[in-house]
C-alpha cells in the first residue's frame, strides 16, 4: 500500500496539468467554434480548379472589364 | 390562357446560385463543368463568376444550404469599404500581430449558410496576395484575418468578401459582449474544474464504498477523506459559484428558483462532509457534491450552446443602415466616416442615390426620399428643411444636409432589425407558466423537505442529513425548469434553419394549434412579379419602342410593375420630369412629348378604350394618344399548390382572401384547389373574416406580405410574413418566412407541432420523475449519490428529448425543389 504514497500526490500532479491544459485551450480561443472543424475536415484543402496563374490572369481581366470575365 | 400558362411554368428554372426561380428568358448563366446553369440575376451571376473565376467551384459541390440572394445594392456601394482604411478608425478593430508588421482585425460576415462558407471565405482570402492567415468562426459568423499592411488594403479584403456574397464588417465587441464571452469562458473553466474535481473524488470514494470493514486501515481512510476534501473545496467554491450567486439573488428578490434548494444541497452537504471530516465523526458526501455540481452545470451548458446556436446570427443592423456617412466638419471640409461612427448633433451631407446614414431633421436642401425600407410606401416623398428623415432611406433627387438626432443603435430602423432577441426577450407563455410551477414546486419542496428532515429526527437522528440531501438532490426541480425553454430554443433553432424567423415568443405555441390558414393573395400565393406577358402596338409605333419608352418611364420606380419593365431599359432613353400618380400610373416627358403610362382613363382621357383582352392591361400614351397596350401577370408560386394540398392533408383549413377582382381570385382558387376564397376584401372586411373564423373556435394563421396587411397580420392567432415583404410588415409578424418557398409553411407549422408535443412529453416526464422519486427518497432508501445521478439523468433526458427535434425531418424535399441540386451540382 506504500505505492499509493507515490501514486497519489502523481495523480494529483497529472490533475493540476490536465486543468492548467485545459484552462489554456480556453484562453486561447479553442472552445470558441465546436461546429467549423467538425466540417472542415471534409474538404480538401488544395481543392482548387485552377492553377494561381490562370486565377491571375482572369482577375487581372476581370479588373480591366470592370466585371466578371467570360469564359 | 390556362394551357400558355402551365407550359410557362414547367420550363421554370432555379437558379444554380440561390436557388430563387430564374425569370423567363434570363440572359444570367455560368458554365461550370462545360455545363451551363441558369442564374436569376445580375447580383447573383456577378457572385458565381467571381467564385468560379477564382477556382473555386467546388463550393457548389460541398455546400450543403443554399446561400441568400445577394444583394444587388450592396454590391453598388462597394466604393465605401474604403471608409475602413483610414488609420484613426483602424485603431479601433486592427491589431498588431504579436510577431512585427502584420496585423490581424476580426470581421462580422453575413450569409454564412453552411460550412461551405467558411471553405469559400476562407480560400478566396488566403488567395489574396498579403494576407498570411484567414479563420472562419462558424458558431459566431465571424472572420479572424492577418494581412500585411504594406501589401495590401482592408478595403480589399472586404471588397473581396462581398464579391463572392459575403459582406462583412470590422467587428470589435463592446463591453456586454465581453462580458458575455467572459461569461461564457468562465462556465467552460468550471465545468472542466468539477469534472476532473469529480473524477478524482470518486477515485478515492470508490474503495471506501467497495472495501469490506477493516479492509482500509485509518490512515488511508482520513488521508482519503482530506484529499476528497480538498479536491471539493475549488469544485464548491469555483465551479458551483453561479449557483450561490443566484439563489442569493433570487431570496433577495423573494422568489424561490431552483437555485436555492440546489445550493442548500451543495453548500450543506459541503459543510456537514467537512465537519465529518474534521471531527471524525459521520458520512462522508464529497462525491456526490461534486457529481451533482458537474452535472448541473454540464446541463446548463448542453443548454447554453443550443441556445446560442439557435440564437442571432446576422449582424445588427447591417444592411439597413449605410455603412458610410459624409459628415461636415466645423471648418465645412467633408470628411467620410462609417455610419457608425455618428452622434447626436453632427452634420452629415446626404447626396442623391445614397442612403441617409442616421435618423435626423433636414438643415438645408429640399429632396424626395425613398422610404420603403420602413414604410413599404414605394412612391418617394417630398422632405424640406425642419422635416424629418429616417435613417435607412434613399435619397433620391438632390443633396441635402442633415442634422443627427438619433445615430448607431438608437437609430428607428435599427430596432427594426434584430428580430430574433425580440423572441427571446419577452418569454412565451408555457415558459412562464414553467417558471411559475417551479416556484410553487421548489416551495412545496422545502416545506417537504423540512418535515421529512424532522420525522427523520425522531426516527434515526444519525441518518437524518443524508436523507435531507437525497430529499433535495433528488427532487431538483432542474428537469422541470429545463423542461420547456430547451424545447423551445431548439424549436427556434430548427425553424431558423430552415429559413424562418420566429419573432414573437408564443408563436410556436399558436402555430402548433392552427386549424385555419388564410393566404392573402398579392405576394403570397404569387412571386409577386410581374411579368410583360404581351404587347400590342397600335398607331406610329414598334413594339420595341413602346418597351423602351415605358421602360424609361418606370426607371426610378421601385412598384413591381415598373420592375416587369425593367429588362428594356436602355440607358440612351431617359425620361424628364417623372410624375408617379398613385393608383393611376405614371408620367414624364420625352424629346418635349408628355407620355403616360397606367390605367386606360389616366393616360388617354375622354376616350372609352377597352383593353384587348382579359386580365392586367396598361396603356401607354403619347399626348393623350394611346400608342400601345401590354399585359401584365403575377405568377403563381411554384409550390404554391402543393402546399395548399400538404396543408389539407394535415387537416388545416384553406382559405384565400383578396382584394382583387372575383374573376382572378376564382381562377387562382381553383388552379390551387381552394374551395373558400373572397374577392374585393378591404383590410377591415378580413380583419372581420377573420374575426368571425375565431369567434367559430378557430385559430387562424394569416400569411400576409403588404403595409396593408399590419392590421389583419395583427388580428390573426399568428402571423406570417413572405420574403421580400415590407420591413414594418415583419416585425408586426409573428414569423417571417425567410425563404422564398411556400412549403416552408407546411414545416413550420409541423416544427412547432413537435416541439409542443416534446415540450409536452418532457413537462410529464419531469413532473412524474419528482413525484416518484420524492417518496423513495423521504423514506431513506436512495443514497446521495444516486439521487445526484438521479437528478442528472432526469435533467438530460429532458435535454436530449429536447434536442431530438434538431434531427426534426419532414419528409424528402420534391425533386423539383432547389435543395435537390445540392446533391446533384
Amino acid at each position: 500500500m506504500t505505492i499509493l504514497y507515490l501514486l497519489i500526490p502523481l495523480s494529483l500532479i497529472l490533475l493540476g496539468l490536465a486543468v492548467w491544459a485545459f484552462f489554456w485551450a480556453v484562453k486561447n480561443d479553442q472552445f470558441e467554434d465546436l461546429e467549423g472543424p467538425a466540417h472542415r475536415i471534409l474538404f480538401d484543402e488544395d481543392e482548387n480548379d485552377l492553377s494561381a496563374e490562370e486565377r491571375e490572369k482572369r482577375r487581372k481581366s476581370a479588373d480591366k472589364h470592370d466585371g466578371p470575365a467570360k469564359r | 390562357m390556362s394551357h400558355q400558362a402551365s407550359t410557362a411554368e414547367a420550363a421554370v428554372d432555379y437558379c444554380y446560385h440561390c436557388g430563387s426561380l430564374v425569370p423567363a428568358g434570363a440572359p444570367w448563366s455560368i458554365v461550370l463543368d462545360e455545363r451551363e446553369h441558369p442564374l436569376c440575376c445580375p447580383g447573383c451571376e456577378a457572385v458565381a463568376h467571381a467564385i468560379v473565376d477564382g477556382g473555386l467551384g467546388s463550393y457548389y459541390r460541398f455546400r450543403t444550404e443554399l446561400p441568400e440572394r445577394p444583394d444587388e445594392r450592396q454590391a453598388v456601394k462597394a466604393e465605401t469599404w474604403a471608409v475602413f482604411d483610414d488609420p484613426g478608425l483602424q485603431r479601433q478593430f486592427v491589431h498588431a500581430e504579436d510577431d512585427g508588421d502584420r496585423v490581424h482585425a476580426t470581421l462580422a460576415v453575413d450569409g454564412i449558410t453552411c460550412a461551405a462558407c467558411a471553405w469559400l471565405i476562407e480560400h478566396r482570402l488566403n488567395d489574396l496576395e498579403g494576407v498570411t492567415s484567414s479563420a472562419v468562426n462558424l458558431s459566431h459568423h465571424r472572420v479572424r484575418v492577418a494581412w500585411d499592411p504594406a501589401r495590401l488594403k482592408l478595403s480589399r479584403i472586404l471588397a473581396e468578401m462581398a464579391a463572392i456574397g459575403y459582406s462583412a464588417q470590422p467587428y470589435e465587441p463592446d463591453a456586454a459582449q465581453q462580458r458575455l464571452q467572459f461569461e461564457e469562458r468562465m462556465n467552460i473553466r468550471r465545468l472542466i474544474v468539477a469534472a476532473v474535481g469529480m473524477a478524482q473524488v470518486m477515485m478515492f470514494s470508490i474503495p471506501i464504498y467497495m472495501a469490506a470493514p477493516g479492509e482500509i486501515s485509518a490512515d488511508f481512510y482520513a488521508l482519503f477523506h482530506w484529499l476528497s476534501f480538498a479536491l471539493a473545496t475549488p469544485v464548491v467554491f469555483f465551479s458551483a459559484m453561479p449557483f450561490f450567486r443566484n439563489a442569493v439573488r433570487d431570496l433577495r428578490a423573494r422568489v424561490l428558483g431552483m437555485d436555492v434548494p440546489v445550493s442548500i444541497a451543495i453548500g450543506g452537504a459541503y459543510l456537514a462532509s467537512g465537519y465529518a471530516v474534521i471531527a471524525d465523526t459521520g458520512e462522508v458526501y464529497f462525491d456526490s457534491v461534486a457529481m451533482f455540481t458537474f452535472f448541473l452545470l454540464f446541463g446548463r451548458y448542453v443548454e447554453a450552446r443550443a441556445r446560442r446556436r439557435s440564437g442571432h446570427t446576422g449582424n445588427v443592423m447591417a444592411g439597413a443602415l449605410p455603412l458610410s456617412a459624409v459628415r461636415l466638419e466645423a471648418n465645412g471640409e467633408e470628411r467620410i466616416l462609417p455610419a457608425s461612427e455618428l452622434v447626436a448633433g453632427d452634420r452629415v451631407v446626404v447626396k442623391p442615390g445614397h442612403g441617409v446614414p442616421a435618423d435626423g431633421v433636414i438643415e438645408e436642401g429640399e429632396s424626395s426620399l425613398d422610404e420603403s425600407m420602413l414604410t413599404g410606401e414605394y412612391l418617394p416623398v417630398n422632405r424640406r428643411i425642419g422635416d424629418s428623415v429616417t435613417g435607412g432611406s434613399q435619397n433620391i433627387e438632390s443633396p441635402l444636409v442633415v442634422r443627427v438626432t438619433h445615430a448607431g443603435k438608437n437609430a428607428r430602423v435599427a430596432s427594426i432589425v434584430d428580430l430574433t432577441d425580440r423572441a427571446f426577450a419577452s418569454r412565451p407563455r408555457l415558459a412562464r407558466l414553467a417558471a411559475r410551477m417551479s416556484h410553487l414546486f421548489v416551495l412545496r419542496l422545502l416545506i417537504v423537505t423540512v418535515c421529512v428532515t424532522t420525522a427523520w429526527w425522531f426516527i434515526d437522528p444519525s441518518r437524518m442529513l443524508w436523507v435531507m440531501l437525497s430529499v433535495l438532490v433528488v427532487t431538483c426541480p432542474c428537469a422541470l425548469a429545463l423542461a420547456t425553454p430547451t424545447a423551445l430554443t431548439a424549436g427556434h433553432g430548427q425553424l431558423r434553419r430552415r429559413g424562418i424567423l420566429i419573432t414573437r415568443a408564443d408563436a410556436i405555441e399558436s402555430l402548433s394549434q392552427v386549424d385555419r390558414v388564410i393566404f392573402d393573395k398579392t405576394g403570397t400565393l404569387t412571386c409577386g412579379e410581374m411579368q410583360l406577358i404581351d404587347t400590342r402596338p397600335l398607331d406610329g409605333i414598334t413594339a420595341e419602342r413602346a418597351r423602351t419608352v415605358a421602360a424609361a418611364l418606370e426607371a426610378h420606380s421601385e412598384h413591381p410593375i415598373a420592375r416587369a419593365f425593367r429588362p428594356w431599359r436602355q440607358a440612351t432613353v431617359d425620361a424628364s420630369d417623372r410624375v408617379s400618380r398613385t393608383g393611376l400610373g405614371v408620367e414624364g416627358t420625352m424629346d418635349g412629348k408628355r407620355w403616360r403610362l397606367g390605367r386606360a382613363d389616366f393616360v388617354a382621357p375622354g376616350r372609352a378604350l377597352t383593353p384587348p383582352g382579359e386580365g392586367q392591361w396598361l396603356l401607354l400614351g403619347e399626348e393623350g394618344e394611346p400608342r400601345a397596350w401590354f399585359a401584365l401577370r403575377d405568377r403563381l408560386r411554384e409550390d404554391a399548390a402543393e402546399t395548399v394540398a400538404e396543408l389539407k392533408a394535415r387537416g388545416i383549413q384553406v382559405e384565400l382572401l383578396s382584394g382583387d377582382t372575383a374573376e382572378t381570385v376564382r381562377g387562382m382558387a381553383e388552379q390551387l384547389g381552394i374551395e373558400t376564397w373572397q374577392a374585393g376584401a378591404s383590410p377591415e372586411g378580413k380583419l372581420a373574416r377573420i374575426r368571425e373564423c375565431q369567434a367559430a373556435g378557430e385559430k387562424v394563421a394569416m400569411i400576409g406580405d403588404g403595409i396593408n396587411d399590419v392590421p389583419v397580420l395583427a388580428g390573426a392567432d399568428v402571423s406570417i410574413a413572405m420574403n421580400g415583404a415590407t420591413d414594418l410588415a415583419r416585425t408586426s409578424a409573428d414569423a417571417v418566412l425567410l425563404s422564398p418557398r411556400l412549403l416552408r409553411i407546411v414545416e413550420a407549422i409541423e416544427i412547432a407541432r413537435a416541439t409542443r408535443r416534446i415540450m409536452r412529453q418532457n413537462m410529464i416526464w419531469s413532473v412524474c420523475y419528482n413525484f416518484s422519486a420524492l417518496p423513495l427518497a423521504a423514506i431513506g432508501i436512495v443514497p446521495p449519490w444516486v439521487a445526484a445521478l438521479g437528478m442528472s439523468g432526469s435533467s438530460l433526458v429532458v435535454v436530449g428529448n429536447a434536442l431530438r427535434l434538431n434531427r426534426f425531418r419532414l419528409r424528402p424535399a420534391p425533386v423539383s425543389a432547389p435543395e435537390a441540386r445540392l446533391v446533384n451540382a
